[in-house]
């Protein structure tokens, strides 16, 4: 049995249980992280014995799971408890439900690694960007040159500075659809500093992001699984729209993307960059300058590689299909 | 750049043909498939050669070996591609390979076609059978009033939790239903892709907005079309005209190397309740109440027009279109020739041009031929 849990309405793993439909009669549970279920779970032994709507399974049955997306996926399983009239209990108390619920959880996540085939990161983590950069340049990957600081004269003078910086979230950056008022999308792209980012700001700021700015050649969106690599170039430096930060889809001339063949030597560091982060799968943005030189972005571990696919005709789909029934019996 | 600037700064570099931009020979006219934006352009077929060029010589040894009246056609040749930004100049275009040409898709059956007029079909069953081999679309085409909104409703409910994503229908208009009543049922069946109401009083739009308020309803509506046209039968089917041809990707592209943009992973039951390739296709693989669809998706001879490639067929094989294009192996130019050209094709390839295939002599009465039913293709 194959063990999926996703959120609701990504694409991907709905390509990818197909493929595991078309290749093989196994039996595939999917759990949303952002759907509500009735849970019954029972850990005892080594094993446990869970019921989610109406699918019951065990770990022994389990051959494979796929982390696609999400942190913990039974939701609601400690109720809220509100103490009349003591509000400083009441937030104890959740806390420390949230704690129970964190326990659980991780052990959930350490069983299931012991005794099944996991593909993807515990507990949908995304790791630190700013010891991915560390753990990059120890590996000899290049990478630009980054900051971090809560100073207005920081900033100010790497704007006026010759070379350009770009600022983005250290973190995942904002995402949201709020889909149930307004119905508005909100999100946060890689921006570039210029004098203008600085309007309105006091001497001191939140601790912000710097990366220089490399003029790129093109970018790179690399995929991979265990050690099989999947890159793909793209070519957005002619739009000014798309100029700083891809993402900035231009929907009239989209950017095209390519297959393109890694360097040995930087499939190898980027191998070993992903052994030390603890993930056999993800993504890697990479630019490449003009000289030809390769800087590592950032590293995602559940990032989309739908479009990388199907542009490129890599299959990707089917690969992650074939990794998780290889260990059915 | 343009190809002036080029000619003066670049000529000691390769033009690259970037990978997703792919040249298709055809005879008069060739083109590109711009598989990223899918759009298809196309130029006079004398240029091809120059992509062969362009792999293997730096730009300046290409421009040398021009006749000196060859030269302004070359500037306007690379000015085309261009602007289309189909090119590149490169030193070495050795990292990026070409995109593979190989295609599958993770379902025996893709889509599916079920008409009815008279009777209706064991809709659980079908769509029971066609979830177990991962069909992902299915057309209900309706030429009477028999299949009307109260069943497509019910059909919707069969698909829901079925590999079937997405659900066409085309109804006959009913003057008992309202316009509403059409709007309600959509909004309720996401699933439902698309509905064209024909033989309708008249011809509107009604808009389906999903409940989406502002900008996001732009994103999500739909559009119910009715049409006063009546949808006959089956022989209505098979229209070839530049707008029906499919907007390249690398999907439908490569598929259209291999096999039939049509009839490839198609099933139908037609409206005697008959398992065919497709309802207009001779052939019949049983009743469907008989027979298993999967043993009938297994059998070879239901299989073999799925490989009836366009390269393969006469005429669509000198077509830049060929693929684009679905083309159709049931209604034929001359029906006694297995590999001949779809009768309602306007294309021609060696003049390209495009004109009503109706004004070709011996098209109406091939149609009679087909409408008598005398004598339909045989591929099997
Ligand atoms: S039917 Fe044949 S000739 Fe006509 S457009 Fe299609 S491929 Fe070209």
């Amino acid at each position: 049995m194959i063990l999926v849990f996703s959120k609701s309405g990504d694409p991907s793993t709905l390509d990818v249980m197909r493929w595991i439909h078309h290749l093989s009669p196994a039996r595939v549970v999917r759990i949303n992280a952002d759907e509500e279920y009735h849970v019954e779970l029972t850990f005892a032994d080594d094993d446990f014995l869970v019921r989610v709507n109406d699918d019951e399974f065990r770990l022994a049955e389990v051959s494979s799971a796929w982390l696609r997306k999400g942190g913990f996926w039974f939701k609601g399983l400690f109720p809220a408890i509100t103490a009349q009239g003591r509000p400083a209990l009441t937030r104890h108390l959740s806390q420390m439900l949230e704690r129970e619920n964190r326990t659980l959880r991780d052990h959930f996540h350490y069983v299931l690694r012991k005794r099944c085939a996991v593909l993807g990161s515990a507990h949908g983590s995304t790791p630190n960007k700013l010891v991915v950069l560390e753990h990059a340049r120890e590996l000899g990957l290049s990478i630009p040159p980054f900051s971090v600081s809560n100073l207005r004269s920081h900033a100010q003078s790497l704007a006026e500075s010759d070379r350009g910086h770009v600022t983005k979230a250290m973190s995942d950056g904002l995402y949201l659809f709020d889909t149930t008022e307004s119905k508005t999308g909100y999100f946060t792209y890689t921006e570039a500093l210029g004098p203008q980012s600085l309007e309105d700001v006091g001497t001191r700021l939140a601790p912000s992001f710097y990366q220089q700015y490399v003029e790129k050649a093109f970018e790179l969106r690399i995929f991979f699984l265990d050690d099989q690599f999947r890159a793909g170039a793209i070519f957005s430096q002619n739009d000014e729209k798309t100029k700083v930060d891809y993402r900035k889809y231009n929907n009239e001339r989209p950017n095209r993307v390519i297959p393109f063949r890694l360097p040995q030597e930087i499939e190898h560091k980027l191998s070993l960059l992903a052994r030390r982060l603890d993930l056999n799968t993800g993504s890697f943005d990479m630019i490449v300058d003009r000289r030809g030189e390769y800087y590592l972005l950032e590293v995602n571990p559940v990032g989309q590689f739908g479009p990388l696919s199907e542009k490129c005709n890599m299959a990707i789909e089917r690969m992650i299909a074939e990794r998780l029934i290889a260990n059915e019996r | 750049m343009d190809a002036k600037s080029l000619l003066r700064d670049c000529l000691d570099r390769y033009v690259f043909l970037n990978p997703d931009c792919v040249p298709v020979e055809g005879y008069a006219a060739s083109a590109v498939y711009d598989l990223t934006r899918g759009l298809i352009s196309t130029f006079p077929s004398a240029y091809f050669p120059f992509f062969e060029l362009f792999r293997a010589r730096r730009l300046r040894e290409i421009v040398d070996a021009l006749a000196p009246e060859e030269r302004d056609d070359f500037v306007e040749f690379l000015d085309f591609l261009m602007e289309h930004e189909y090119v590149a100049v490169v030193d070495d275009a050795a990292s990026f390979p070409e995109i593979s040409q190989s295609w599958d898709a993770p379902c025996k059956i893709h889509n599916a076609i079920v008409d009815v007029r008279e009777r209706h079909h064991d809709y659980r069953k079908i769509i029971a059978e066609l979830d177990a081999l991962g069909c992902q679309h299915l057309q209900v085409r309706g030429y009477s009033k028999l299949f009307g909104l109260t069943e497509l409703a019910e059909l919707a409910r069969l698909c829901r939790d079925s590999s079937i994503q997405t659900l066409e229908a085309v109804l006959a208009h009913d003057p008992a239903v309202r316009d509403d009543d059409y709007v309600a049922v959509v909004s309720a069946n996401r699933i439902i892709a698309s509905l064209v109401v024909h033989s309708a009083d008249g011809d509107r739009q009604l808009v389906v907005d999903y409940g989406a308020r502002g900008a996001a309803a732009g994103l999500v509506t739909m559009e119910i079309q009715l049409t006063v046209k009546p949808l006959e039968s089956h022989l209505d089917c098979g229209h070839i005209a530049r707008r029906q041809l499919l907007p390249p990707s690398t999907q439908t592209f490569n598929e259209l190397h291999h096999f039939n943009g049509c009839l490839n992973r198609k099933l139908s039951i037609d409206e005697g309740g008959e398992v065919r390739n497709c309802p207009t296709m001779r052939g019949s693989f049983g009743d469907h109440r008989a027979v298993s669809l999967a043993d009938v998706v297994s059998r070879e001879d239901f299989r073999r027009v799925w490989r009836a490639r366009n390269d393969e067929i006469q005429v669509c094989r000198d077509c830049p279109y060929r693929y684009a294009c679905t083309g159709c192996r049931a209604l034929l130019e001359d029906p006694d020739a297995g590999d001949s050209k779809p009768l309602k094709c306007g294309y021609d390839p060696y003049t390209d041009s495009w004109t009503d295939w109706r004004a070709r002599p011996n098209a109406a009465a091939t149609l009679t031929r087909y409408q008598a039913r005398v004598h339909l293709p045989i591929l099997q």
